[in-house]
């Protein structure tokens, strides 16, 4: 018992070290993040010491960039179980080794959700009165009780896995099915559900007919599963640069069929989405006018959306033609027009408009302040840097470079 | 590339790398130590009991009588006065109601700017629980609405003037979504926040359907000849920032059976409140006999706050 | 291996730099609060607005103690000889202008005009100097196209201390609100249960007194209608990044727009 708990020490300190070795490269990137790190958190206890006032929400738009920020994560999160699926369910081998590193990506997407969540409160000392038991936690009633369960349960879920998985390997034991066959597929089912948990925070409010629709799920999975798995592409072709690991084409093709299909059935909900708000010229279609048109000479939003859609379209095209298949180049381009276009999407166009105009009718819009988006700058270099440091200490392990035999 | 280091001089060059490495991250993290810097302007930092301090439904009535002292205290360390801050329970019997007479507001805000003395809501930014709108005759399309009128002299011709407030509903969507139950019903129909409870989440913000929460931006600013010293724990005790507020029908008045101070300013009777369980009330006769319709009656909230016309 | 060494090393060094530079710009910086605040905006703190009626009834100004004497007739009306009605050119009632001054001080000027201490002016004779806004108090205006102007639908030429309905019947000042209900039947009906008009005090009678009204503490009998009233200031308009919200901006932006005219803004 205290062998094995000296050993996995061993194995922490070992991969703890992993973290100060590295090439001029891994340094500038590292510390570069490190120093938006320092400057978002510089903000953000600003923001702790005036209150939210720092930011450019009101009580009309009563969330902005973070949440906004938030539910693009989510998606990206779930997205990890896009790698999991075809290992998996079809024992595509090729993806297999794959899959720590999209469930890494998922746990830092998620610990950057987390981050987002926390600096959006008004009291975040006041966390604990979440803690079932300690606290007051209203669940089943709120959705945002939901969403803290399946959150920590899709961190914990994930961080299990790959921590079970790299352990063995750098063991070289190999792992025993139950112990996370199980919760592979528990996974797959837990990442669709945050998502939609997430969308449902959205969906059940009967005073946002913006929201209010029952499309608004089922447009999250698809453009999470969309801009993750374009994300995964582009982080693993980075991969491929800065380390030895061998990443195939193969995979980076399984991938962009994902994202290919995704992204059609993204560009459907949508169609369905316009038809529904603008055909039906009701009052309620008020929020989706601000956003595609403008609103009683408001219109802030009208160049972002139709750019997402722009980006969304191109990307589809390129993604639809062979050339994203000959050329690595123009399937970066097709991932990236793509992850722009669905984070406007998501972010902004879908969370910003729901306020606009508010319940009573009046048209206030919104702008993050300088202090807020070097909040968010903070956290996504946080992120950045959590799956730096969490490839930093797997790619060696699963090369065997870092591996109990040599201590 | 990061490869594997040559085994023989593998110590040495870990050892170095590995000060080189330290050197920059206790560097970085010097970095992020002077990014707290603003802290130091934190003031009066939350002390032990407030943080530790349970939900209001969790007191005790001797622990809330040490949190009663502990915000007098407070209170009398910001302002220089020590108030009153008593927790008023629900009458037996009573289920508020308020109703509004369309055809006699005329606008002229003087509700509005009652709450807002009676309640210790912010002046810089000032909170106003109290939006009226100024519509134009033919319509209750709220975007043809304009809560920031300010013409010489009230009412104009050719529109009405319907204020919003929080109509306390009997379903409302505010207290299914908040995570931490910071507010809940009482019995006698009031939706209530407790403030030393709220996280600050603003999802009852994003859920109410009537524009009837406010949000603590910043720290609030009351000047302290304005403050109302009779306060109430779950009405008008002073809030902090980050913290979400509303009208509670003025519980600290209407629990000892007085009219809120938005009814007791309107200079034209504009505003009835009462208990409809009990028939002989004004609002109990309104109900039965005007017209009374409610805002938003699909989203199924319930409001007990009912407008009405009279001619 | 030693020019990579000598470019990480270079590397790090820099980064040093760095974060010592962002340490001390952070520890440097001045702890302004980086609100958007707009500080014409929140010049304004509105006083709170008085529990007053817009008038003052005979009933309450007996009760409070007040100056009655302006309600003794016959100080200047002879006994013997009932006052006619004055007809002006065009047929209107002309209001006796020596009764303005009774009007005036039986409007309560807090009732409109928040936190502003006014004081009634006089002219050399005595006589209440009648402000230009409020000319109005020196005409009659009851009833729509001014049907019920003729002094004597209500008052007892003969009885000047009295009031007299049309069937006949006699009334004091104090049972004023019967009169008004020989023809306001369905809002007199309304404000015996408490529907018309505002009550005061307790709802719940069994801790208090509810004070209820009479008619004359908000009409003016010789102009019933409710005076057009200053608005007291709305809710302040968003500011997003130093730009005003739509309102104010349709408005013509400004805190002019926000807080009134400036002649009538809360001080």
């Amino acid at each position: 018992m205290i062998t094995a708990a000296r050993n996995y020490t061993r194995f922490l300190s070992r991969c703890f070290a992993c973290l100060f070795e590295g090439d001029w490269r891994y340094f500038l990137w590292v510390g570069l993040l490190t120093a938006v790190c320092a400057a978002g958190l510089n903000a953000y206890t600003r923001q702790y010491v005036y209150g939210l006032a720092t930011t450019g929400m009101t009580d009309q738009v009563s969330w902005g960039v973070y949440i906004a920020n938030f539910t693009f994560l989510v998606g990206v999160a779930a997205a990890a179980v896009m790698l999991v699926i075809p290992v998996y369910v079809y024992h595509n081998e090729d993806l297999h080794d794959l899959v720590i590193f999209g469930e890494l990506l998922a746990v830092a997407a998620i610990l950057m959700c987390l981050a987002f969540v926390t600096v959006d409160l008004g009291r975040p000392e006041r966390f604990w009165h979440l803690i079932p038991g300690i606290g007051k936690f209203n669940f089943p009633g709120s959705m945002l009780s939901w969403d803290v369960i399946v959150l920590n349960g899709y961190l914990a879920l994930n961080v299990y896995i790959c921590g079970y998985l790299l352990y063995c390997r750098y063991r070289n034991v190999k792992p025993a099915k139950w112990f996370y066959i199980p919760f592979v597929f528990i996974g797959i089912g837990w990442a669709v559900s945050i998502h939609t948990v997430t969308a449902f925070l959205y969906v059940g409010l009967g005073g946002r007919p913006f929201w209010n629709s029952a499309i608004v799920g089922p447009r999250f999975i698809a453009s999470a599963f969309t801009a993750g798995p374009a994300i995964i592409i582009l982080a693993l072709q980075i991969l491929r640069r800065v380390t030895t690991y061998r990443v195939r084409d193969k995979a980076l093709m399984t991938l962009r069929s994902i994202v290919q299909v995704s992204m059609l059935i993204n560009l459907f909900l949508l169609a369905n989405e316009v038809f529904k708000e603008f055909y039906t010229d009701s009052l309620h279609v008020a929020s989706a006018k601000y956003l595609f048109f403008g609103l009683h000479g408001h219109s802030a939003l009208v160049p972002w959306i139709w750019t997402a859609i722009a980006f969304n379209c191109i990307a589809m095209t390129l993604l639809a033609m062979p050339l994203t298949k000959r050329s690595l180049p123009w399937l970066d381009v097709a991932c990236v027009l793509a992850i722009v276009g669905i984070w406007i999407e998501k972010g902004m166009g879908l969370v910003i408009p729901g306020f606009i105009p508010s319940p009573l009718g009046e048209v206030v819009e919104y702008l993050p302040t300088w202090n807020e988006t070097l909040v968010c700058l903070g956290i996504w270099a946080f992120g950045l840097l959590a799956y730096t440091f969490f490839l930093r200490m797997s790619v060696p392990i699963l090369n065997g470079a870092l591996n109990k035999e040599n201590e | 590339m990061i490869a594997n280091p040559p085994p023989e001089s593998r110590d040495s060059i870990s050892r170095r790398s590995f000060l080189r490495g330290s050197t920059a991250a206790a560097a970085g993290v010097a970095a992020m130590a002077a990014g707290l810097a603003p802290l130091r302007k934190l003031g009066e930092s939350i002390s032990v009991d407030q943080f530790l301090q349970q939900h209001y439904k969790e007191l005790k009535p001797e622990d809330m009588d040490k949190v009663l002292r502990r915000i007098e205290g407070e209170v009398e360390r910001q302002y220089g006065v020590r108030p009153h801050v008593r927790d008023y329970k629900p009458m037996n019997g009573v289920e508020y109601v308020y109703a509004l007479n369309l055809t006699r507001c005329v606008g002229c805000r003087k509700c509005v700017h009652a709450c807002v003395a009676e309640n210790n809501q912010s002046r810089d930014p000032e909170i106003q629980y109290i939006q009226v709108i100024k519509m134009p005759n033919g319509t209750f399309d709220m975007e043809k609405g304009d809560a920031h009128y300010a013409p010489e002299s009230v009412p104009e011709k050719g529109f009405f003037y319907m204020p919003v407030q929080c109509h306390q509903c009997k379903n409302p969507p505010c207290t299914k979504v908040c995570p931490v139950k910071a507010t809940w019903t009482e019995p006698d129909g009031i939706t209530v926040i407790d403030y030393n409870w709220c996280i600050g989440c603003r999802y009852c913000e994003a859920a109410c359907p009537y524009f009837a929460r406010r949000f603590n931006f910043s720290e609030p600013t009351i000047p302290k000849d304005k403050l109302n010293l009779e306060m109430s724990y779950l009405g008008n005790q002073p809030r902090h920032k980050g913290v979400m507020e509303k009208c509670h029908f003025c519980i600290q008045r209407t629990r000892v059976g007085r009219y809120p101070a938005c009814l007791e300013v309107c200079p034209t009777g504009s505003r009835k409140f009462g208990n409809i369980l009990d028939p002989n009330s004004e609002v109990a006769h309104i109900l039965r006999e005007k017209r009374v319709f409610v805002l938003k009656e699909e989203v199924g909230t319930l409001p007990r706050f009912f407008y009405y016309f009279d001619v | 291996m030693s020019t990579p060494s000598a470019k990480t090393n270079l590397v790090v060094a820099g980064l040093v730099v760095l974060f010592l530079a962002l340490a001390a710009s952070f520890a440097l910086s001045p702890d302004k609060a980086p609100i958007r605040q707009d500080p014409e905006l929140n010049k304004i703190v509105t006083p709170a607005p008085k529990v007053a009626t817009l008038r003052i009834s005979a009933k309450q100004l007996k009760a409070s103690g007040g100056d009655t004497s302006g309600l003794d007739c016959y100080a200047c009306h002879d006994e013997k000889k009932p006052p006619t009605v004055k007809m002006g050119p065009d047929g209107s009632v002309v209001f006796p202008k020596e009764h303005g001054d009774l009007r005036l001080m039986m409007a309560n000027c807090e009732a409109c005009h928040v936190g502003k201490k006014l004081e009634v002016e006089y002219e050399k004779d005595g006589a209440v100097k009648m402000p230009k806004a409020h000319e109005d108090l020196l005409t009659m205006g009851h009833g729509r196209n001014n049907r019920n102007t003729n002094c004597f639908n209500c008052h007892s030429p003969t009885k000047l201390n009295e009031l007299v309905t049309r069937d006949g019947t006699r009334l004091t000042f104090d049972q004023a609100p019967l009169l008004c209900a020989s023809c306001h039947g369905p809002t007199y009906r309304d404000w015996e249960v408490g529907m018309h008009g505002r009550t005061n005090g307790y709802w719940d009678t069994k801790q208090g007194a509810a004070v209820r009204q009479d008619c004359n503490a908000c009409h003016d009998p010789h102009g019933p209608a409710i005076p057009q009233i200053i608005p007291l200031p709305g809710p302040k308009p968003v500011l997003t990044h130093g730009l005003r919200s739509a309102a104010t901006a349709a408005e013509g932006g400004g805190p002019k727009a926000e807080g009134g005219p400036p002649k009538a803004a809360n001080q």
